[in-house]
C-alpha cells in the first residue's frame, strides 16, 4: 500500500510529445483507472511508472520516495500485462515464484507467498501445468498471481482483460474488484474500455493525446463531464450531441429553451444521454425511426430528427417501434449538458 | 463421371511426381548398389543388385585405407557445426539488439548487416586469402569457420530480426520488472522464443557450408584440414580408373548425409516452409 | 506500437547493446565486407617490381580489351548467361510445377515426395558431379545400354566430353541437383495462400487449372522474383563448384564450360599453363561484383515498382 505521485511528468519521442506535463496524486489503496482511446498515452504513462520507459521530464514518487531513476525491479511495483507474459517453459508454480527466486528470497518464504497467491486466485489445482495447458482466464490469473507474490507497493495493470472473450471479461472484472477489496493495494489500471473504467475505478483519469481531460470518480465523470470528449467517452451508448444555438443569451433547440442561465451567443452543442430520453407526446424531439434494436429488457431506437440530425434513445423493453414510424421524445432538462464551440461544458440542467 | 475424372487427374499427378522421384533417386541408388560390386559386376550388370558373386567390399577397403575419409568427414562436421553455432548465436544476438533496443544508427546497422545477403562473399576471395595468410591461418579449420560464419550471418540476422519484431515485448518487460539483466533476458527469455526459426536458419546456412568446394580448396587444401567435399574431389581425381573405389568414395560421402537427412527431414522441411515465406 | 523498450538509469551506458552487436559485426566486417572492398581496391593495382603500383582502371581495360583476357572473359560471361537462361527456363518452371502439384491439398504422400525431391540438393555438389559423370560415361555403359533399350542407341554421345554439348549437359546436371531450392520456396509460398481465398475461387466456379493461373500464380509473384534473383546470384558464383569438379580448372573441353567462377579461380590462382595474378584476379572478381550488382539493382528496382503497384 502506498501513495503514487506524478509531478510535471513529460514524455517525448524525438519531436513528438506523447505525455504533456502530467500531475497526478494517487491515494493509498486507491484503484485509479487510466482510460482513453488508442494512442492517447495511457500505456506509455503506465510503463513510465513501471520503469520500462524513461521520463523526458518530471518526477515519479512512490510513498514519497523518488523512483524514476530506479530500475523496474527496485521500484516496489508489479505489473500484469495484456498478453500475460508467462514464461512458457516454467509451470504455474515456477512462474509464480520466479521473481522471488531470482531475488534470492528464502525458499520457505517463496512457498508461503506462492501458496497465498494460489489460494486467492483459485490456482491450487493448476500448479504443475505449463502455460500452454491453461485457458486464457487461467493464464491471466497466473499473471495476476505473479504480481501478488511480489507484495508490491503499487499494482500496475496494462489492459489485462483485452485478450479475453466478452463473457470471461465480465467475470474477471468482478474478480479484480474483489481482489482490490481484499488486498486493499494501490492499483493503477489501464484500459480503453469505459465499462471497465466505470465499474472498477475509485477515480478515473481520462486521457486524450497525452493530456488529461478530466480526473474524477466515475459518477463525477458521468454527471459532470468537463468537456464534450469526456461526455462522449463515458457512458454506453454514447451521449447524443445536437447542434443548437444560443441567441439572446438563451440556448434554444427546436424553439425550446433549454437553459435557464445566461450564456454568450453563438453555436453550442446540446448533450443528452440516451437513457435520459423518453417517449413523450409532448416532447420536443420529433423524428422518424431508422433502426429499432430490441434487447429484451431494454431497447435502442435510432431516430432521424426532422432537421436531419440523428440520435439514439434508450427505452425500456415494453416499447415496440418500427422503422419508418414517427416518434416523439422528451428530454429531462435537468439532465442536459451544454457545450460551447470549443467543447467545454458550460452548463448542466 | 466426376469421380473418374478426379481419379484420372490424381493418377496423372502421381505419375508426374513419381517420374521425378525416379529421376531424383535413380542416380543415387545406382551408385550405392554398385559400390558393393566387383569390377566385373559393375560393368557387366550395372543395374543388378550386389548379391552372391557380385558382392565385393574392395572399393570400401580402398577408400578407408588409402585416404582419410573419417578425418575429412569430421572436418566437415566440425566446420559446419561450429560455424552454425556461431551463426546462430551471434546472429540472434545482433538481431535482438537491432529489433529490441532503440538507439542511434539502429536502422543503419541493420541495413549494413543484411546487405550481405545479396553480395556473395566469394568475390572478396583474393583479399580474403591475403588476409588469411597474414593471420597465419592457412590450412586451418578456423579460417573456414570464420569465413562461413561471416557468410551465414546476414541471412540469419534477417530471419531472426523479422521474427523477433513480431514477438510481443511484454514477456521481456516482465523479466525486467523481475529484475533480470538484459543478458539474462536474452539467454533465458529471447533465445527460447526463437526456437521455431532456428531450424529455418540452420537449413539455409548448413547446406552451402557442407557442400562448399571453393573455400576449402583455396584456404585449407592441406591433407589435415580437408573437408569431405574437397576430399572426394581429390580422391576421385587420383583414382579415376578404379571404379570400385570411386563408387565407394561417393557412397561414403552420401551415406552420412542420407542418414542425417532421414532422421531430421521433418524438422528440416518444416523449418524451410515456416521461414521461407518472405518472398 | 513501434516504441521500443528503453531501460531506466539513463545515465548508465547501455553496454549490452554493443556486446550483442559486436561479434556479428566484427566477423562480418572483417571476413565479408572488408575483403570485397579490398578486392575492389586491388583491381586498381598491379605488381611492379615487387611493389603494388596504382594503375587506375588499366586492369579493366586489359580484361575487356586484350585478347588473352577478353576472349576468356566474354566466353565465360556468355556461358554464364546460357547457364542462367537455362536455369530460369527449365529449373524454375519444373520447380514451380512440382510445387504446385505438391500443394494440392487432397494429395497423398506429399511428405515422402518432398523429402525425396530435396535430397539431391543436400548432396555435395562434387558427389553429384561425379555420379553423373559416371552415369554418362561411355566407359560404363549404363546410359548407352539404357538408350539402346529405348531404341535411341545411336543418339548416345559422350556429352560431357564434347565441346558442343558439355555446357548444356553440365547445366542439366546442375538443374537436377538444385531444383529443390526453388521447389521449397514456391511450396512454402503456395502453402501460405489462405485457404479462404482458394475456397472463394472454387465457389466462383474456377477449377484446379484456372485457380493456379489466376489465383495462386499472381499471389506468389514476390517469390518468383526472389527465386529469379537467387538463381542469378547462384549461377554466377556457385556454378564454379560443379564445373570445377566435373571438368577441372580449365573448364574443358576447351573452355566450353568456363564460367565466371572458374575464370576467376584461374586468374588469381593460376592453373597449369596460366600464371596466377592476384591483381587480375581481383579485377575479374570486381567485374563479377558489378555484374551481380547490376542484376540485384534491377531486381530491387523491379520490386519497388511492384510494391507501388500492388497494395500489400
Amino acid at each position: 500500500m502506498a501513495t503514487l505521485a506524478l509531478k510535471s511528468v513529460k514524455k517525448a519521442f524525438g519531436d513528438t510529445t506523447v505525455i504533456q506535463n502530467m500531475e497526478l496524486s494517487v491515494e493509498n489503496g486507491e484503484l485509479i483507472v487510466f482510460v482513453g482511446p488508442s494512442g492517447c498515452g495511457k500505456s506509455t504513462l503506465l510503463r513510465m511508472i513501471a520503469g520500462l520507459e524513461t521520463l523526458t521530464a518530471g518526477e515519479i514518487h512512490i510513498d514519497g520516495e523518488r523512483i524514476d531513476h530506479q530500475p523496474p525491479s527496485n521500484r516496489g511495483i508489479a505489473m500484469v500485462f495484456q498478453s500475460y507474459a508467462l514464461y512458457p517453459h516454467k509451470n504455474v508454480r515456477g512462474n509464480l515464484g520466479f521473481s522471488l527466486k531470482h531475488a534470492g528470497v528464502d525458499k520457505t518464504e517463496i512457498d508461503k507467498r506462492v501458496n497465498v497467491a494460489a489460494d486467492i486466485l483459485g490456482l491450487q489445482d493448476l500448479m504443475d501445468r505449463k502455460p500452454r495447458e491453461l485457458s486464457g482466464g487461467q493464464r491471466q490469473r497466473v499473471a495476476i498471481g505473479r504480481a501478488i507474490v511480489r507484495e508490491p507497493k503499487v499494482f500496475l495493470f496494462d489492459e489485462p482483460l483485452s485478450n479475453l472473450d466478452a463473457a470471461l471479461r465480465v467475470h474477471m472484472r468482478v474478480e479484480i474488484l474483489k481482489l482490490h477489496q481484499r488486498l486493499k493495494n494501490t492499483m493503477v489500471y489501464v484500459t480503453h474500455d469505459q465499462v471497465e473504467a466505470m465499474t472498477l475505478a475509485d477515480r478515473i483519469v481520462v486521457f486524450r493525446h497525452g493530456a488529461v481531460e478530466q480526473v474524477g470518480t466515475p459518477l463525477e465523470l458521468y454527471r459532470h463531464p468537463a468537456n464534450r470528449f469526456v461526455a462522449g467517452f463515458i457512458g454506453s451508448p454514447a451521449m447524443n450531441f445536437l447542434k443548437a444555438h444560443c441567441g439572446s443569451g438563451h440556448v434554444t433547440f427546436n424553439e425550446t429553451v433549454f437553459c435557464s442561465r445566461q450564456h454568450t451567443d453563438g453555436d453550442v452543442t446540446l448533450g443528452i444521454r440516451p437513457e435520459h430520453l423518453k417517449v413523450d407526446v409532448h416532447g420536443q424531439l420529433h423524428g422518424e425511426v431508422q433502426v429499432f434494436e430490441h434487447l429484451g429488457g431494454e431497447a435502442f431506437v435510432h431516430l432521424t430528427l426532422d432537421d436531419g440530425q440523428t440520435l439514439v434513445a434508450k427505452l425500456d423493453g415494453e416499447h415496440h417501434l418500427r422503422p419508418g414510424e414517427r416518434c416523439v421524445l422528451g428530454i429531462d432538462p435537468q439532465k442536459c449538458h451544454v457545450f460551447d464551440s470549443t467543447g467545454l461544458r458550460i452548463c448542466t440542467g | 463421371m466426376r469421380r473418374t475424372r478426379d481419379h484420372l487427374t490424381s493418377t496423372a499427378i502421381h505419375t508426374v511426381l513419381i517420374a521425378w522421384t525416379l529421376l531424383a533417386l535413380f542416380p543415387l541408388v545406382l551408385i550405392l548398389i554398385n559400390s558393393l560390386k566387383t569390377r566385373k559386376a559393375i560393368f557387366g550388370d550395372a543395374l543388378g543388385l550386389p548379391t552372391g558373386k557380385a558382392l565385393s567390399f574392395k572399393g570400401y577397403e580402398s577408400v578407408l585405407t588409402n585416404s582419410d575419409f573419417p578425418l575429412f568427414f569430421s572436418n566437415s562436421l566440425t566446420v559446419t557445426c561450429v560455424s552454425l553455432f556461431f551463426i546462430l548465436l551471434f546472429g540472434a544476438m545482433a538481431a535482438h539488439a537491432v529489433s529490441e533496443y532503440e538507439f542511434k544508427g539502429n536502422t543503419l546497422i541493420s541495413l549494413y548487416l543484411i546487405v550481405g545477403i545479396m553480395v556473395p562473399i566469394r568475390l572478396g576471395t583474393v583479399a580474403l586469402l591475403n588476409l588469411i595468410v597474414k593471420l597465419g591461418l592457412t590450412n586451418t579449420l578456423t579460417a573456414l569457420i570464420l569465413v562461413y560464419t561471416a557468410q551465414g550471418l546476414p541471412i540469419a540476422i534477417f530471419i531472426f530480426s523479422e521474427f523477433l519484431r513480431s514477438v510481443s515485448r511484454e514477456i521481456k518487460d516482465s523479466a525486467r520488472i523481475d529484475g533480470l539483466s538484459e543478458y539474462r533476458i536474452f539467454f533465458e527469455v529471447v533465445l527460447p522464443l526463437v526456437r521455431p526459426v532456428i531450424a529455418t536458419v540452420a537449413v539455409f546456412s548448413m547446406i552451402p557450408i557442407w557442400n562448399d568446394l571453393w573455400f576449402p580448396l583455396i584456404l585449407s587444401p592441406g591433407e589435415e584440414t580437408r573437408t569431405v567435399t574437397l576430399g572426394v574431389q581429390q580422391f576421385i581425381g587420383q583414382y579415376t580408373v578404379k571404379w570400385g573405389s570411386v563408387l565407394a568414395a561417393l557412397s561414403v560421402a552420401i551415406i552420412p548425409v542420407l542418414v542425417m537427412y532421414i532422421m531430421f527431414s521433418r524438422q528440416l522441411i518444416r523449418g524451410i516452409t515456416t521461414g521461407a515465406v518472405k518472398g | 506500437m513501434n516504441t521500443k523498450a528503453t531501460e531506466p538509469g539513463r545515465t548508465k551506458r547501455r553496454w549490452y547493446i554493443l556486446v550483442f552487436l559486436a561479434p556479428a559485426t566484427l566477423i562480418y566486417t572483417i571476413f565479408a565486407i572488408y575483403p570485397i572492398i579490398e578486392s575492389l581496391r586491388l583491381s586498381l593495382y598491379t605488381a611492379g617490381d615487387g611493389q603494388a603500383s596504382f594503375i587506375g582502371i588499366a586492369n579493366y581495360l586489359k580484361l575487356l580489351g586484350e585478347p588473352y583476357w577478353a576472349d576468356q572473359f566474354w566466353n565465360a560471361f556468355k556461358n554464364n548467361v546460357v547457364l542462367f537462361i537455362m536455369h530460369m527456363l527449365i529449373q524454375n518452371p519444373i520447380a514451380l510445377a512440382l510445387a504446385a502439384l505438391l500443394s494440392i491439398p487432397t494429395l497423398k504422400g506429399t511428405a515422402i515426395y518432398r523429402t525425396v525431391f530435396f535430397l539431391p540438393t543436400l548432396l555435395s555438389v562434387v558427389v553429384v558431379g561425379f555420379i553423373w559423370q559416371l552415369i554418362l560415361s561411355p566407359l560404363w555403359g549404363v546410359t548407352p545400354d539404357a538408350m539402346k533399350a529405348l531404341g535411341l542407341g545411336q543418339w548416345f554421345r559422350p556429352w560431357l566430353g564434347l565441346e558442343s554439348s558439355a555446357l548444356v549437359t553440365v547445366t542439366l546436371i546442375s538443374i537436377w541437383q538444385y531444383v529443390g531450392i526453388p521447389l521449397m520456396l514456391f511450396y512454402a509460398a503456395l502453402l501460405n495462400i489462405p485457404e479462404e481465398t482458394l475456397e472463394a475461387a472454387r465457389i466462383d466456379g474456377l477449377n484446379g487449372w484456372w485457380i493456379f493461373w489466376k489465383v495462386k500464380l499472381p499471389l506468389i509473384l514476390p517469390t518468383l522474383g526472389l527465386v529469379a534473383i537467387l538463381t542469378y546470384i547462384g549461377n554466377f558464383t556457385a556454378s564454379f563448384d560443379l564445373i570445377y569438379s566435373i571438368q577441372g580448372g580449365l573448364a574443358g573441353p576447351d573452355f566450353s564450360t568456363d564460367v565466371m567462377g572458374t575464370f576467376l579461380f584461374r586468374s588469381f590462382f593460376g592453373f597449369q599453363a596460366q600464371l596466377g595474378d592476384q591483381y587480375m584476379g581481383a579485377t575479374v572478381a570486381s567485374a563479377l561484383f558489378f555484374i551481380i550488382l547490376a542484376g540485384v539493382g534491377c531486381y530491387l528496382f523491379g520490386v519497388q515498382r511492384k510494391l507501388q503497384r500492388y497494395d500489400s
